[in-house]
């Protein structure tokens, strides 16, 4: 009985609502706009598939929260963060790929966008 | 009564206590007050800085905004996602989400991926890579926990092996996990903000609405534990 009431309150509370962008996109927009550029949207659904979680929270030693690496456009141009990779050798590089990185509508704040979201109370 | 109504003023304190929480309940449950302006098509505008209309609110169209699998699968065309901007010249060199995901096994959940990515990588459906420079392979462990303080729900299988393929030790210990079981009083609100396992689990991961894949253990029904 006391399960059913669980489960009962459970789907209430979190019954799913469509998601709006693919989930575990991220979006970079502490400098972006600001610049007048795109925010930048970073599709954790396709990073994984090519690397594992370790390889940049662990190897490249990207910290696990949004905003805490505080990435800016000269350490890409000195080949760190992201450009670890798109350096031309590994993934496409910098010039001209602008705006595959800053692809996103402005005004959306940086965090988590595919987070899943709940009709419950905040941002669960 | 000598006002004429029907209650005793104490019942009539209570009658309006409860319709305020029965309205506050209904506001929780339909998501009511809750407005995310960009997914309703508002943008900031370029001059002013306030959020201007971008495109019309408008309801989803599974025509116009979705792309089917083969299985009944479905995920949000990029450029109806909310988040791209359509107008972008280069969001037509990404990759959608429905052309690599589909490929993947998983299930019609509408949550997640719709993918299930321990699956994907033990059957080699994706292979992806251990570590960017040459080195060491990394350290993998296989032990289960189960964590048993659930209360009527199933117990917590924690799966040492599921996580060691995809992550490093030092994303879990010490923080926010210690290498010691039953060394945390965890607990869902926990969890759903973002803590312990909410972490991964509500971001990337599976999210915490999947309730069974964690409390995955059964206790014996009928017997004293
Ligand atoms: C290609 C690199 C890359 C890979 C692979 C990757 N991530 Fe991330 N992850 C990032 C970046 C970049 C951020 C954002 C960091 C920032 O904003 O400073 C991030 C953020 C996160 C966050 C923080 C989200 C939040 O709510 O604050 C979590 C959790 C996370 N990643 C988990 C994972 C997991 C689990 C995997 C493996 C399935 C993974 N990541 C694979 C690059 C990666
Ligand atoms: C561990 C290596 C690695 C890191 C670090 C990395 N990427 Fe990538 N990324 C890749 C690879 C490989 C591709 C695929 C390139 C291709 O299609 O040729 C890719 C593709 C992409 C794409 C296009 C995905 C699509 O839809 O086709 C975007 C956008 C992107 N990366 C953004 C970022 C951002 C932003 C960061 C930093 C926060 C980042 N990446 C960090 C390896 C990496
Ligand atoms: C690999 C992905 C990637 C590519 C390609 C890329 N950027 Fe960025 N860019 C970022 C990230 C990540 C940030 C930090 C986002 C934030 O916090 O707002 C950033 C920030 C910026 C900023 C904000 C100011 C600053 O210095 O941080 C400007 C301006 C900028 N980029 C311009 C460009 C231009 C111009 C190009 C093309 C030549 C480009 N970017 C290509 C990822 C990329
Ligand atoms: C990511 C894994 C995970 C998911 C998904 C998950 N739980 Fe839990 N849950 C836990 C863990 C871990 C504990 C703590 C167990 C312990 O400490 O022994 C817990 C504890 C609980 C408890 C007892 C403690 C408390 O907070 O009252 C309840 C009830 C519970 N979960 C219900 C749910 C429900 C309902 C769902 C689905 C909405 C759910 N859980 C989804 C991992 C999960
Ligand atoms: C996804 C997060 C995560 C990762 C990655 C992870 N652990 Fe754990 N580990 C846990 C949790 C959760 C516990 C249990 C804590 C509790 O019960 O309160 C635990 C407990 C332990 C314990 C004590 C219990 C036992 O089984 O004896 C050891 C030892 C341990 N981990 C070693 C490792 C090693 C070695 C690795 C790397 C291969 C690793 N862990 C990777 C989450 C993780
Ligand atoms: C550092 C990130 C991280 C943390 C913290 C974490 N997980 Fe996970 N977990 C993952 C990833 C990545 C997967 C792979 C599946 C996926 O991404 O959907 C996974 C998968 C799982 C699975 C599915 C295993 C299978 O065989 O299908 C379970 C169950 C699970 N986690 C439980 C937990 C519990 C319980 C906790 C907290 C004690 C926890 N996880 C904490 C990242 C994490």
């Amino acid at each position: 009985m006391k399960r059913v009431l669980l489960a009962v309150v459970a789907l209430a509370l979190i019954s799913a609502v469509a998601a709006h962008a693919e989930y575990g996109d991220v979006v970079l927009n502490d400098r972006s706009e600001a610049a007048g550029m795109r925010p930048v949207i970073f599709p954790h659904w396709y990073h994984r598939t090519v690397y594992k979680c370790r390889v940049c929270h662990a190897e490249l030693g990207f910290k696990m929260e949004v905003g805490a690496n505080r990435i800016s456009m000269s350490d890409l141009y000195y080949g760190r963060f992201c450009a670890e990779c798109h350096n031309g050798k590994t993934a496409w590089g910098i010039e001209g790929n602008c705006g595959r990185c800053h692809s996103g509508m402005t005004g959306v704040p940086t965090g988590v966008h595919g987070r899943h979201r709940t009709t419950g109370p905040g941002y669960w | 009564m000598a006002d004429g109504s029907p209650w005793p003023a104490r019942w009539r304190r209570w009658k309006l206590r409860f319709a305020l929480l029965a309205i506050a309940l209904a506001m929780v449950v339909t998501g009511w007050g809750h407005v995310d302006l960009n997914a309703q098509g508002y943008r900031r505008g370029d001059v002013s800085g306030e959020m201007v209309p971008f495109a019309p609110a408008r309801p989803l169209k599974p025509k116009r905004d979705l792309i089917r699998g083969k299985d009944g699968r479905f995920w949000r065309r990029l450029v109806n996602d909310g988040l791209h901007d359509k107008y972008n010249p280069d969001v037509g060199k990404l990759r959608e989400p429905a052309q690599t995901l589909s490929k993947l096994p998983g299930k019609r959940d509408e949550i997640g991926n719709n993918v299930d990515w321990v699956a994907a990588l033990r059957r080699g459906y994706i292979m992806p890579k251990d570590r960017l420079k040459p080195g060491d392979k990394p350290e993998t462990r296989s032990t289960d926990i189960i964590m048993p303080r659930t209360a009527a729900m199933p117990m917590v299988r924690f799966p040492h092996g599921a996580h060691s393929e995809w992550l490093d030790c030092s994303n879990c210990h010490d923080q926010p996990f210690k290498k010691e079981a039953g060394a945390h009083r965890i607990n869902m609100e926990d969890i759903l903000a973002g803590e312990f396992c909410g972490r991964c689990h509500g971001s990337v991961a599976f999210p915490a609405t999947d309730c069974l894949r964690c409390h995955s253990v059964e206790r014996n029904v009928g017997t004293a534990n």
